[in-house]
């Protein structure tokens, strides 16, 4: 049997569009996290983001023969997912619920402030991800959606805009509105 | 002193200011302290946001896609035994089949006699006869013969399509449940 592990992202692509599934089945696993998250942060509901993970894989599938080589697979499947978990968010108006799991404290510090245009990654603590996870589930779920993909997943506005299907103003003040409530959510939390 | 709208330090912090508009704001932001803790409190919030983890989902997701993507492969192994069976079985039925015969041929169930239906025919038709006659059969209408008058070699051949068909269909249908199988597996 073929490792696949040490396949590069790009022979993958090719080698799925060929249709070789193991390839395929590769690149889910590679990105399946990435996608699970996304999915669950604007759903909230793990069982529901479970199922709509796979169908995001399902449908990236069956428009791999159009995807152009050399672009980067996890940014695009990560916009299909969020665009796939919005779109099911808002036929089936879930209830809000909390993302919060039962990490236990382990005391958050502060992270110090950077602007700086590639953020490196900070650590957040349990206490600290599930408050912030619980501050994005109480948002609707078109914020939810914009925030995941700039924040998360770094898309411009623009790209935000194309992959919602909404105008670029609407991008700037759904991310104003979704921001100015979660500070508000998490410093009530501090 | 004015201070920058809250709209002007977001898109500064996603580096969607224009060259100009940022300059300003820096300029604004070096000698404004209140923007400057504006600027500082939503930088940590974008930070922490940036910071959020991927999530595994609980379990792999590969077999569960892969099995929806990709039905199970029907490869040569498959073709291979699909052949096999089918070889055998003509080869079993032309053995058995001057053994068969006799005994299928107790189950001749003679035909119900039938005749042609009064239909009204075109006045050029006189008979019957006439409109086999004209129909290419010679003016002979053709009778069907029970099974049992079949000899052993076309009982054989009966019997030989018959059992492909099975083998066939039985083929297709287990290729079917497995699809649908592997399409329910994700639960």
């Amino acid at each position: 049997m073929e490792s696949w592990a040490g396949v590069a992202e790009d022979q993958l692509i090719a080698r799925a569009q060929a249709g070789q599934a193991e390839a395929y089945g590769e690149l889910v696993r590679r990105h399946q996290a990435r996608v699970f998250g996304a999915v669950r942060r604007v759903v909230g509901d793990a069982d529901e983001a479970l199922d709509l993970a796979q169908e995001v894989f399902v449908r990236a599938h069956s428009a791999l023969a159009a995807f152009e080589p050399g672009r980067p697979f996890g940014p695009w499947i990560a916009r299909v997912a969020v665009n796939l978990a919005l779109n099911w968010v808002q036929r089936r108006r879930l209830p809000t619920v909390t993302l919060a799991g039962d990490e236990e404290a382990t005391g958050a510090a502060r992270p110090p402030p950077d602007y700086s245009a590639d953020p490196e990654r900070l650590f957040l603590s349990g206490e600290r991800r599930a408050a912030i996870l619980a501050a994005i589930a109480e948002l609707p779920p078109h914020y939810r959606a914009v925030i995941e993909l700039r924040h998360v997943q770094d898309c411009s506005y623009e790209t935000i805009a194309a992959t919602l299907g909404i105008p670029l103003s609407d991008v700037k003040s759904h991310l104003f509105r979704a921001r100015q409530q979660l500070r508000r959510r998490l410093e009530d939390e501090r | 002193m004015s201070h920058l709208p809250a709209e002007t330090i977001e898109r500064l912090l996603d580096g969607e200011l224009g060259p100009e508009e940022q300059a300003a704001a820096e300029a604004h932001l070096a000698g404004c302290a209140a923007c400057a803790g504006e600027l500082e409190s939503l930088a940590a919030l974008f930070a922490e946001l940036g910071a959020l983890p991927p999530e595994q989902p609980p379990v792999d997701l590969r077999p569960l896609v892969l099995a929806r993507v990709a039905p199970p492969p029907w490869g040569p192994r498959a073709w291979a035994l699909l052949i096999t069976q089918a070889l055998l079985v003509l080869g079993l039925a032309l053995a058995l089949a001057p053994l068969l015969a006799p005994l299928l041929g107790a189950w001749n169930v003679p035909l119900p006699a039938f005749s042609l239906p009064e239909v009204a025919l075109p006045d050029w038709v006189t008979s019957p006869d006439e409109l086999w006659a004209l129909l290419g059969s010679g003016g002979a209408i053709p009778v069907l013969e029970p099974l049992g008058a079949l000899d052993p070699a076309s009982w054989a051949m009966l019997i030989g399509i018959a059992a492909l068909a099975w083998l066939l269909l039985n083929g297709y249908l287990l290729r079917m449940a497995a699809t649908a199988e592997a399409k329910k597996g994700r639960s």
